[in-house]
């Protein structure tokens, strides 16, 4: 073999279209005066058209050309999927997020606020018209708005045993009559504190105490 | 984070700050003056000297005669201006009647009884006057010859407010007992 490793390397450029314009007159000089030059040139391209219809056989037969296709038929047949913008699917859910915590700290100073405006005046009196019925334990419980007697025996604390007495706990406010203590050893009974008025006079309250025959 | 995010978030982190301010104001405004100044209370002068000190009181006694009846509300006008048989429990009974009305001088440290229409006896002692000008008293229920229906009843009354035992069993109804304490 006559021909340098250097001029081997031109002459595969040359084939593979790689070979810059300044130098493709030195090669085509080189062909013009050595015939194993052009053997090899020829080998070279027959090799080449070889190698790329056999690859593009084989791509074609593999479904190179589908390829997307072929993937979104995949997933169809697990389910499908939508493709989204990951960008734009970040960024609504920080927005969403900022605005959760935005509305958040807003409501929770709103609620702080009406709190603060709802909140009754620990000066005024009984909120509530309805009266409070103390039991001889001494809890206080919501009295039923408009018990009959026969409840008002049934929901009285049973007092059968002897010494059944018991100290009032008065409601909070002002009251014009407070029951020191009750002292009914046979029969059951209810402290009722009932509003006298209502108005101006709303803190006035006045006691029923109900005992059970 | 965009610029009008940001600004978006400057503007909402002010109007925050001005909500917790006006928050915070309305806290100082509802505590009291003492507490809000961080002052100690204040010494509670000594009280003016008050009236001469009562010795006798004078229990109004009404009784009434609750019943349920299918018929409108109907309260005695003999009965007088008295709410709270508007009011729960009292509401109960849509019809009051006035059965008798007394009333009993009661001297401090001195009972006064009356028998009532069931043939129990209410027995009043007026234990005491109060400090705020209202009246320490003692109230009981007993039926002759058996165990007592309320053995003792202590409680404190302004003058004019009236007190109420309810519950005795009466025709088809209740006894109330309405006592009103007047100077």
């Amino acid at each position: 073999m006559s021909l340098s490793e250097t001029e081997l390397i031109y002459l595969m450029a040359y084939v593979d279209g790689q070979v810059d314009a300044d130098e493709i007159p030195e090669v085509t000089a080189l062909l013009d005066r050595s015939d194993e030059a052009r053997q090899i040139v020829a080998q070279h391209e027959a090799m080449g058209d070889w190698v790329r219809e056999s690859s593009d056989a084989r791509a074609a037969e593999a479904g190179a050309d589908r390829i997307a296709g072929h993937v979104l038929a995949e997933i169809e047949k697990l389910g499908g999927a939508s493709i989204i913008d990951l960008e734009r699917e970040r960024v609504k859910v920080a927005l969403r997020r900022q605005r959760v915590r935005e509305f958040g700290a807003l409501f929770a100073v709103a609620a702080a606020a009406a709190a603060f405006w709802l909140m009754p005046s620990r000066q005024s009196g009984p909120v509530a018209d309805a009266p409070t019925a103390v039991t001889p334990a001494g809890s206080v419980r919501a009295a039923q708005p408009a018990p009959s007697a026969s409840s008002l025996v049934a929901s009285a604390p049973s007092t059968s045993s002897s010494g059944a007495m018991a100290s009032a706990t008065e409601p909070e406010g002002a009251t014009d009559v407070e029951v020191q203590s009750v002292d009914s050893p046979s029969h059951p009974f209810s402290i009722f504190y009932v509003p006298a008025a209502t108005g101006l006079n709303a803190h006035s309250s006045s006691v029923v105490v109900w005992i059970g025959e | 984070m965009t610029l009008t995010s940001r600004r978006r978030s400057s503007i909402l982190t002010t109007l925050t700050a001005a909500l917790f301010a006006v928050t915070s104001g309305a806290l100082v405004l509802a505590l009291p003056v003492d507490v809000a100044r961080g002052d100690a209370p204040p010494v509670t002068p000594p009280p003016p000297p008050g009236p001469p000190a009562v010795l006798v009181v004078n229990a109004e006694v009404m009784v009434l005669h609750a019943i349920s009846l299918d018929a409108p509300p109907s309260i005695d006008p003999a009965i007088g201006n008295l709410p709270q048989l508007r009011k729960p429990p009292l509401s109960a009974y849509n019809t009051y009647r006035l059965l008798d009305k007394r009333l009993l001088p009661l001297q401090m440290g001195h009972s006064a009884t009356y028998t009532m229409a069931n043939g129990r006896v209410l027995q009043l002692t007026f234990v005491e006057p109060t400090a705020d000008h209202g009246f320490h008293v003692k109230a009981a229920i007993n039926q002759p010859g058996g165990k007592a229906y309320l053995k003792q009843l202590e409680l404190t009354a302004k003058p004019n407010e009236p007190f109420f035992v309810a519950g005795q069993q009466y025709k088809d109804g209740v006894l109330v007992l309405a006592i009103t304490l007047r100077r």
